[in-house]
């Protein structure tokens, strides 16, 4: 009897070790046959291309995979990522079904929630079987399974973190209003000095749902589905705030600068006193490569500033898939990871998991510099989630309506 | 008789190959962008499968008529676009009057390639670095004149008007203008003329308007035509200059197009033919134009007007002229200087330090530098042969039938965003998008309107004695062509195969939606970079985006200084 149970014991575990055996195996076969089929294949990697050290991280990461598993890898440089999403939606109209023209696509939130509605992404999930997905943890950051609410069901790999920041000339701006309620202030005492985006831009929309989220203390209402019936209560505040600081704004709220880039540029003119980026690196970057002063710092609010994840993503038609997903895998590795978080490359904060990571690897992430106006991950700590993604086009077209149509 | 029947039959053979090449030749241009247009009309009238749309309905016009602010981007186009192209016409004319014939002329024509050859977004840059609140003019002042050590808060740009636009494009499509008047009054007995008209006591300004202008205007009048839709439509420049409260149509219906919600694409094609009847109105309202100042002309000529109290007022207006191309070649002097730039602040008049920062990833762009050459390049030789088929074989059918010459400049003629998504999917369709091939032929049907009608007139007034005397002496068709006819046109091809060229570098969107983003160009890599305000690598891809064209200039001249420098005597009818 007792000895039955121990044997049955003994059975079970083996029976479970060979099944894990088998799993892992069978995953490393997988892999093995996704290299062998990856090999010669040309990836077409459609990403914004309007960062120049973007641009040289991602032409480093094709020499490497060229060197190593004889891909190709070519970046389409976007002006807007919903022009790639466009494009496959014509492939699609077409009925191209195989051979598209896009392997690989740099996209998160709204854009990835309309390519899932449409089906213009890969079928099957194919994340989790990505050998390095084993450095995440999606306990420690949930994000990285759900993409600005929508859950990403194994269809889009995460690539990288960001955060909202603000940045400041230290040399003509003392303290920065650290919160929305200091910004309208501060706006108010400094016409024209201050600017943001212009919504529908990323950025844009993403500064009023900072100061939605704040000016409502987190109404949970922005965190279910928009709803008609208390859109104009929740988004009460905002209006109030915009309307009180337009006449101050930059160019009198007549004029708004296109896009954050755009507004870094008008930081470093002198023209505007606060910027705003959605990578906590960008500023250092900028410093460095000469188009910000020096004296540049940022900061962020005190009651935290919005946080999201940004992924990759194979499309449903893509000629490449298993070179994409080999591509994908290398920009999870902790190589990768860790140039891309490297202020002088980049400085895209990581996905990986710390513990998860060998020593020596944790070691390349510490030993990393900061970069001379980027804040430290305890200063980062504070972050907002971003709201249910359906508020975004009815915040947009609110705006436009009240701001941007000249009525 | 033998001979009286087969001579029916010989016309009825010449009727259909002329019939047959005149299908051919408007498949040939018409179908890329009749394909385009089916591919927005049907989503504009409802039905796109992809999206599980099937069914008709007027939803998409419902949604986009409702747009906030249509009405005034509507308006701002229309305004906008009349404007620029007027007064790119206006001044292009006035530079000619001014300085046709004189070393200011070759100085100025020096200048065009260049100009022609960048993309609008560029000049953009170019034009508000220049003059933002914290924009070169300023630095060049402050602090010393102003007192001012922060950029001041009011700006000339971009203005709620649109005047920062019209600049712009007037920089880009003034010269554009003047190189096209240049080429075609190349072919002019313009001496002659101004003689006759100053021995008739007219003065200069009088002879050039009732005698010279109206040869020119006959002549790029579809150029013009071309240069007013495509200012009503533009989407590069309007980003960086133009109101954005709302914005001109175009950027309103591509915002459209570019939505992250993928059902907005429907009332987005409403929107682009919305644009299409935006330039229909803007058509009209210029051929109205057109008669008001033909009669103006006329009624002065007809009271005896002399115009010699005009002369003086020619070289004040040729100053104003000149300011729109002197701020384009200011916006690509800034271009040079911020590729070399390391920290440039306020209200420093130049950069702080020189750097090869920006230039370090200099080869990562010469791929693009080598792509947008072999597209230009191939594009215009294969427009150059098309438009010699023609010139040997069809010439007078082209002339007489307005469908086909029709045909040949729909491409300029539609608003690029009213065909270029729907050609996307028609291409994409057929498995071509994202191919040499594809993107060869879209480039050469952009370019060949320009080659054709630089080459059509020169071809007419060719001194056909030349030939007569080679024919006498034996030479067949083939050879008389390549030994008579070609030196004899090396002048109108030379500057045709120029004109091709920049053309097709300066070619954005039909580059980026047919080229797939699998063909890059520097082009698109230098709007890219504009867009973003990186102005050092913006810098650097404009310097390289300027090589180009310099290099096929010189090539060009090169080759006709000593590949054909004996015919100089045969230029302007030698013989006689």
């Amino acid at each position: 009897m007792q000895k039955n149970r121990i044997y049955d014991a003994v059975r079970c575990i083996f029976a479970g070790l060979c099944l894990a055996l088998a799993a892992t195996s069978a995953n490393a076969g997988d892999f093995t046959d996704l290299q062998k089929a990856a090999k010669g294949q040309t990836v077409y990697f459609n990403a914004w291309g309007g960062d120049a050290k973007i641009n040289s991280y991602i032409s480093w990461a094709g020499k490497t995979l060229s060197d190593r598993h004889d891909i190709t890898l070519v970046h389409v440089k976007l002006t807007d990522t919903a022009s790639a999403v466009s494009r496959i939606l014509a492939e699609k109209t077409a009925g191209r079904n195989h051979g598209g023209s896009i392997d690989l696509l740099w996209v998160n939130g709204e854009n990835f929630a309309a390519m899932k509605r449409a089906g213009l992404l890969q079928d099957r999930p194919w994340v989790t079987s990505l050998p390095n997905w084993r450095y995440t943890d999606s306990k420690a950051l949930p994000a990285i399974l759900s993409d600005f609410a929508e859950p990403t069901n194994g269809k889009e790999s995460p690539w990288g973190r960001a955060q909202l920041v603000f940045s400041y000339d230290s040399a003509r701006l003392q303290t920065p209003p650290k919160s929305a309620a200091a910004l309208a202030d501060y706006i108010a005492a400094n016409p024209g000095r201050f600017a943001f985006p212009q919504p529908p831009d990323f950025i844009g929309m993403s500064f009023l749902k900072q100061v939605l989220i704040e000016l409502s203390n987190g109404d949970p209402a922005l965190y279910r589905p928009v709803d008609d019936a208390n859109f104009d209560a929740v988004t009460a505040p905002l209006w109030r705030w915009l309307d009180k600081a337009k006449p101050n704004l930059w160019r009198a709220g007549n004029a708004y600068p296109a896009n954050y880039p755009v507004l870094r540029q008008l930081l470093g003119d002198g023209e505007i006193d606060i910027a705003i980026a959605f990578n906590p690196a960008d500023a250092s970057a900028a410093i460095s490569r000469g188009e910000l002063p020096n004296s540049v710092r940022t900061y962020i609010h005190d009651s935290g500033t919005l946080a999201n994840v940004h992924f990759l993503a194979i499309p449903f038609n893509a000629s490449a898939p298993e070179a994409a997903k080999l591509v994908a895998n290398f920009m999870l590795s902790p190589e990768a990871q860790v140039k891309k978080a490297d202020t002088a490359i980049w400085g895209d904060p990581t996905v990986l998991s710390m513990p998860k990571l060998t020593d020596s690897q944790r070691m390349a992430f510490t030993k990393l510099p900061r970069g001379i106006a980027t804040l430290s991950d305890a200063d980062l700590g504070r972050t907002l989630a971003e709201p249910h993604p359906s508020w975004v086009p009815r915040l947009e077209t609110a705006w436009i309506k009240r701001y941007a149509s000249g009525e | 008789m033998p001979a009286a029947n087969s001579r029916p039959a010989i016309r009825n053979r010449q009727h259909i190959a002329i019939t047959g090449l005149t299908t051919l030749t408007a498949l040939l241009f018409g179908l890329p962008v009749l394909l385009g247009l089916i591919g927005i009309i049907l989503p504009a009238s409802g039905y796109f499968p992809a999206l599980g749309q099937t069914g008709f309905s007027n939803d998409a016009a419902r949604h986009f008529l409702a747009t906030p602010g249509l009405g005034l981007a509507s308006w701002l186009s229309l305004k906008t676009g009349l404007l620029a192209s007027a007064v790119s016409l206006g001044g292009c004319f006035v530079i000619l009057m001014a300085f046709s014939g004189s070393r200011m002329m070759v100085w100025l024509r020096r200048l065009l390639g260049p100009l022609v050859a960048i993309p609008h977004s560029t000049i953009a840059v170019g034009l508000v670095f220049l003059l933002a609140p914290s924009g070169w003019l300023m630095r060049l002042v402050s602090p010393a004149l102003t007192g001012l050590d922060q950029p001041p808060t009011w700006g000339l740009v971009p203005d709620p008007y649109g005047f920062a636009l019209i600049l712009g494009l007037v920089a880009k499509e003034l010269p554009f203008l003047l190189l096209l008047s240049l080429s075609a009054s190349a072919s002019m007995p313009l001496s002659r003329l101004l003689a006759i008209g100053a021995g008739l006591g007219y003065g200069r300004f009088a002879s050039w308007v009732f005698l010279v202008l109206p040869l020119i205007y006959r002549q790029i009048r579809l150029p013009i035509i071309a240069v007013l839709v495509f200012s009503l439509s533009v989407v590069d420049m309007a980003l960086l200059l133009a109101p954005s409260l709302p914005p001109p149509l175009a950027i309103l219906v591509l915002n459209g197009f570019h939505d992250a919600d993928l059902a907005a694409r429907l009332p987005a094609s409403f929107g682009a033919i919305w644009q299409i009847g935006l330039v229909l109105a803007a058509l009209l309202l210029w051929w109205i134009g057109e008669r008001l100042v033909g009669a103006a002309v006329r009624f002065c000529r007809w009271r005896g007007w002399r115009g010699q109290s005009a002369d003086p007022w020619l070289g004040f207006l040729s100053l104003f002229a000149i300011v729109p191309m002197l701020i384009g070649v200011m916006g690509l002097v800034a271009a040079l200087l911020w590729s070399f730039a390391k920290g440039w602040f306020f209200p420093a008049a130049l950069p702080a330090s020189a750097s090869w920062l920006h230039w370090q990833d200099v080869t990562s762009y010469l791929p693009l530098v080598i792509n947008s050459g072999l597209l230009a390049i191939s594009a215009a030789f294969l427009a150059l042969g098309v438009v010699f088929l023609w010139l040997y074989h069809g010439q007078d059918l082209i002339r007489r039938n307005r469908l086909l010459q029709a045909a040949i400049y729909l491409p300029l003629l539609v608003p690029q965003i009213s065909f270029l998504f729907g050609l996307q999917i028609g291409l994409s369709w057929a498995g071509i998008d994202g191919r040499w091939p594809a993107l060869i032929y879209i480039h050469m049907i952009f370019i060949l309107p320009y080659i054709w009608l630089v080459m059509a007139p020169a071809f007419a007034q060719m001194d056909w004695r030349h030939d007569h005397v080679a024919n006498s002496l034996g030479l067949g068709p083939f050879r008389r062509f390549l030994r008579v006819h070609l030196p004899l046109l090396r002048m109108p091809i030379g500057a045709a195969l120029f004109i091709g060229f920049a053309v097709s570098i300066a070619l954005y969107l039909p580059t980026v939606f047919v080229g797939g983003g699998r063909i890059a160009t520097i082009t698109v890599e230098a709007v890219s970079l504009a867009a973003n305000g990186s102005r050092g690598p913006a810098g650097v891809a404009a310097m390289l985006q300027l090589l180009i064209p310099l290099v096929c200039y010189g090539v060009i001249w090169l080759f006709l200084k000593y590949r054909f420098g004996r015919f100089a005597n045969m230029q302007g009818g030698g013989l006689t």
